[in-house]
């Protein structure tokens, strides 16, 4: 089969521009995200702060072992708290401290089991040799917490003690199937 | 639009750690034309969407989400960058059943124009005739930014020229 372009259309591919100023505004609005963004913590940044609330999370739990009066029996079902980043998330120079307050409340009181800092980048593996290499989706999902509850209600009112919440980022909250 | 200047490597990896303004407005002065072009013919031509997808393009880069390694030029990897946020948008976007185009015209007196013919293009198809022969990346790179491999690439495209020749012998005939 005759795959090539017919002359005069060749001739139109080449003509065709390769760029176009786009609208004034636009580049305006790129630079008023990007003083948004200035204002929080980069990447790297979070990346130290997450594992920092982490560290806290099992320092608290470590610190708290057996100490417990109140926690969940070890049959209590357990939730995955699913930490979804926005743009707007992690604005605020108290952060690690109000995430580390709160996972060690949780901990305190056997509620919080473990959790995770995903890396920013990963992949979404579909059917057949099709590999995506995903660097941008999944930054998104920033990581994840492991909480005892007696259902999802008990769960989601955990969730919703979270700092997270308040610097505009959402939880999913998903039971454990076991 | 000005020129990509030889320094163009610095400023990008200065954005991608600093994010800084200035730096940005540099970079946007070299590339942002070939950007915001590129998207709007991801779209089909769906001029709010190229611009939301240009904006998230700089977006990704000054937070640093992106690495740049020197192996492509900067305007070939920013490129790069528009090409996954359109995909995105692609996955993202609720499209309409009955979705139609515009259909085209087969009056034989009307000149085809070449970018509404591959704007009405499947999408699949439609991006890898703008990435193939319009902004000359190989397969190699469409199957890396795209995820698909290169005999699904060089399919794709042949079956876009295809439709793309089948509209202009339809108006010539």
């Amino acid at each position: 089969m005759n795959d090539r372009w017919p002359g005069e259309l060749e001739e139109q591919l080449r003509n065709l521009p390769r760029e176009e100023n786009p609208p004034r505004e636009l580049e305006e609005r790129i630079a008023g995200q990007l003083r948004k963004m200035r204002s929080r913590p980069l990447p790297w940044q979070r990346s130290l702060i997450m594992a920092a609330v982490v560290g806290a999370a099992f320092f608290g739990l470590g610190f708290l072992a057996g100490r417990a009066p109140k926690a969940p029996s070890p049959a209590t079902p357990q939730f995955a708290l699913l930490v979804r980043e926005s743009p707007e998330t992690l604005r605020g120079t108290n952060l690690v401290e109000e995430y580390s307050n709160w996972a060690q409340s949780e901990a305190r009181q056997g509620r919080l089991v473990g959790g995770e800092k995903l890396a920013d980048r990963g992949r979404i593996v579909r059917a057949g040799s099709n590999v995506e290499s995903n660097f941008l989706r999944t930054g998104e999902l920033g990581g994840f917490f492991i909480v005892k509850a007696e259902n999802i209600d008990a769960a989601t009112r955990i969730a919703a003690t979270c700092p997270h919440l308040k610097y505009g980022g959402t939880i999913e909250v998903r039971k454990i199937e076991r | 639009m000005s020129e990509p200047s030889r320094s163009d490597d610095d400023l990008v990896r200065r954005f991608i750690s600093t994010g800084d303004e200035e730096t940005f407005h540099r970079l946007y002065a070299s590339h942002g034309g070939a950007m915001y072009l590129l998207a709007k013919r991801l779209t089909g031509g769906r001029e709010p969407e190229a611009q939301d997808i240009v904006q998230e393009a700089w977006l990704r880069v000054a937070s640093a989400r992106t690495a740049f390694d020197g192996r492509a030029s900067v305007r070939t990897w920013l490129c790069g960058v528009v090409v996954n946020c359109a995909r995105e948008q692609y996955r993202r976007s609720i499209r309409e059943v009955n979705e139609e185009h515009e259909e085209p015209s087969t009056n034989a007196r009307d000149r085809i124009d070449l970018e509404r013919a591959i704007r009405d293009l499947p999408d699949g198809f439609r991006e890898v005739l703008v990435l193939h022969d319009i902004y000359g990346y190989t397969h190699e790179e469409i199957g890396a930014m795209c995820g698909i491999d290169i005999g699904t690439s060089k399919s794709q495209l042949s079956r876009a020229r295809q439709r793309v020749r089948e509209r202009f012998s339809e108006v010539t005939r």
